[in-house]
């Protein structure tokens, strides 16, 4: 299988196949535009990422590089999607500050079903969670004064229970 | 209010635009070679003679006015330009003195200003010049009102929108939505650009519309509440309510979230429970004939709701706690029953159908004995519920209007019954939320 070179923004470079590249559209597009030969011994940067994360990255994609796409026809829409599968599960018990890395890289190297997951994974941290318990999930400072905090408690109302 | 802005005025600035519109001023200082020389310098002796007044009184109120007397700046700029500075000169320290009271040397100044340059009303920057106050100070004095004196004519606006207008303002100066309270060598949140946020709140939000999560989530912090009242959000959220009923605007309701807060619809995060209690009376027992036994029969039934217009039924004797988690997925299985609706106001339309309710009996004892249908009849349901508020809590209540149902037999009879529904057996319905049914995102909102 052809590879190419990806070089990190510290400067490592990952010897990848291109197929598993290729799941980053970012990466696809690039090499498709710039008309970069498989043979040549060609070296993409990644100015965006670094070492760890893009190793992460290329772990999750060599995972899932036989995933079928996404169903793009309404009718599957509403199925449910399968819960994050336990392989994602287990990769995605990382740090906070690795996953919003991994959520960053999704998003520059366009891998949507890395992105997804990723997102999904902040989103059930949100999810049912106290204004207070998202503080301290995540580290945030509280930055409204008392005024305009009774104001959004008031704007809120609506979805309180009494 | 005049009051107010006098005082803003008089504080020590900071704000380097304070500084320059008094450079401009100043700058009569050098006499300037236009072809208006005579006038200017008409106007310089006057100007000379009102410095020294100024100054005066700057030194009877020195804290307030130090920054003004700064010494002067050298503006060169072409002809033209100059004059309308000189005129922006006069301008301003007209409006510095009728700030201060003194109406008369203002006039004065307004005049000259006016001879200069006739427009020089109009070209003044009345952009507020606020020293930067520390945002804790600004706050304590326990005010929701925009600041900024160009937007006092929307101070009849509802509040709602004066809090996101106010706290758009802070936010667009400070250029980062939240900030961590301890400090953190890892990635923090704040790194995520504000579309990605946005993102992740879609799959807060997901397909099954828990805008409750996103309001919470919108009372953490300044950064995050403007990205829960995200218009396009709410927009997708109604969309996926009222499809086609939703115009091009949010129209009467003045917002997105407001069409979703008011608009009658349905809660998905719960579900709709009635208790129907009754008595019947059994049989007397044969060989008592002074027994005769009661009984008190109460069941609940319960509906559940999807935004796409699936409804989950169940009628049950079993407590709440046991039943609500056969109602959490879409995919259930009998006894619950699937069926659909739609909403037309605050009118609710059910169809549910009785799944396949052939009971199957196994005798014998060999695997694959001979089986016996017991019930083969097919029943559907019509209700129509109207939904009602219940003080501050919207939505939460279901009124019945109408129950038939539809039976049809195996060999093909249709029969149909309405329910009559005086009495006690169709009591109202009331939403109560289950905790579980938003805990995981399934999909995000589209």
């Amino acid at each position: 299988m052809p590879k190419i070179k990806l070089q990190s923004s510290d400067g490592e470079t990952f010897d990848v196949d291109v197929e598993i590249a290729k799941c980053s559209v970012t990466i696809k597009t690039m090499l498709e535009d710039l008309g970069m030969d498989d043979e040549e011994e060609e070296v993409v940067p990644l100015p965006n990422v670094n070492s760890a994360i893009l190793r992460k990255v290329l772990q999750w994609a060599t995972f899932h590089k036989d995933d079928p796409p996404p169903p793009e026809d309404d009718e599957n829409k509403e199925k449910r999607t399968d819960d994050i599968s336990s392989w994602d599960a287990d990769f995605l018990k990382v740090d906070q500050g690795t996953l919003f890395e991994l959520i960053l890289a999704a998003n520059y190297l366009d891998i949507k079903g890395l992105l997804d997951v990723t997102c999904k994974t902040v989103a059930n941290m949100i999810k049912g969670k106290a204004p207070e318990e998202i503080r301290k999930t995540f580290n945030i400072k509280n930055d409204f004064t008392a005024s305009e905090e009774d104001q959004v408690r008031k704007e809120n109302e609506w979805c309180e229970e009494k | 209010m005049e009051m107010d802005t006098n005082n803003q005025t008089s504080t020590p600035r900071a704000g380097s635009e304070g500084i320059s519109g008094e450079a401009e001023g100043e700058e009569q200082e050098e006499p300037s070679s236009s072809s208006h020389q005579y006038e200017t310098q008409h106007v310089e002796e006057e100007l000379v003679s009102f410095r020294t007044r100024w100054k005066q009184e700057i030194e009877s109120q020195p804290k307030n006015r130090e920054q003004e007397s700064l010494p002067s700046t050298q503006v060169k700029g072409i002809e033209g330009e100059a004059e309308e500075n000189s005129a922006k000169g006069f301008y301003i320290k007209g409006t510095e003195l009728e700030k201060a009271g003194k109406v008369y040397e203002a006039i004065q100044y307004y005049r000259k200003a006016v001879q200069l340059d006739p427009d020089i009303e109009h070209k003044i920057d009345y952009r507020p010049r606020y020293p930067l106050k520390d945002p804790e100070t600004e706050n304590s004095e326990g005010n929701v009102v925009t600041d900024e004196s160009d937007s006092s004519e929307d101070s009849e606006v509802i509040e709602e929108a004066q809090l996101l207008q106010r706290i758009q303002k802070k936010l667009s100066k400070v250029g980062h939505f939240c900030i961590p309270k301890f400090t953190q060598s890892t990635t923090h949140i704040s790194s995520l650009p504000i579309e990605l946020l946005l993102y992740i709140l879609k799959w807060v939000v997901s397909t099954d519309l828990d805008l409750r999560s996103l309001e919470l989530f919108g009372s953490v912090c300044r950064g995050f509440y403007l990205c829960s009242r995200d218009s396009e959000i709410w927009r997708l959220a109604c969309l996926r309510i009222w499809g086609l009923n939703c115009n091009l605007t949010p129209g009467e309701y003045g917002s997105w979230r407001n069409m979703f807060i008011d608009r009658p619809r349905l809660n998905f995060n719960g579900v709709y429970i009635s208790k129907t209690t009754y008595i019947r009376h059994g049989e007397n027992s044969f060989q008592d004939q002074f027994y005769r036994p009661w009984h008190l029969v109460s069941y609940f039934r319960y509906l559940r709701f999807f935004p796409e217009g699936m409804v989950l039924m169940l009628t049950s004797s079993d407590d709440p706690a046991l039943c609500v988690n056969q109602l959490k997925t879409r995919n259930a299985r009998a006894p619950v029953m699937v069926g659909y609706y739609s909403l037309k106001e605050d009118k609710v339309t059910i169809v549910v159908q009785r799944q396949e309710t052939t009971k199957t009996v196994q005798s014998g004892f060999k695997k694959g004995g001979r089986r016996r249908e017991i019930d083969n009849s097919e029943q559907t349901f019509h209700i129509e519920l109207n939904i009602q508020n219940h003080k501050n809590r919207r939505h939460v209540k279901l009124v019945w209007s109408y129950y038939s149902v539809l039976t049809r037999s195996k060999q093909g009879h249709e029969s149909t019954s309405n329910v009559d529904l005086i009495g006690n057996r169709f009591t109202n319905l009331w939403f109560s939320r289950v905790k579980s049914f938003t805990s995981e995102s399934d999909q995000p909102l589209n």
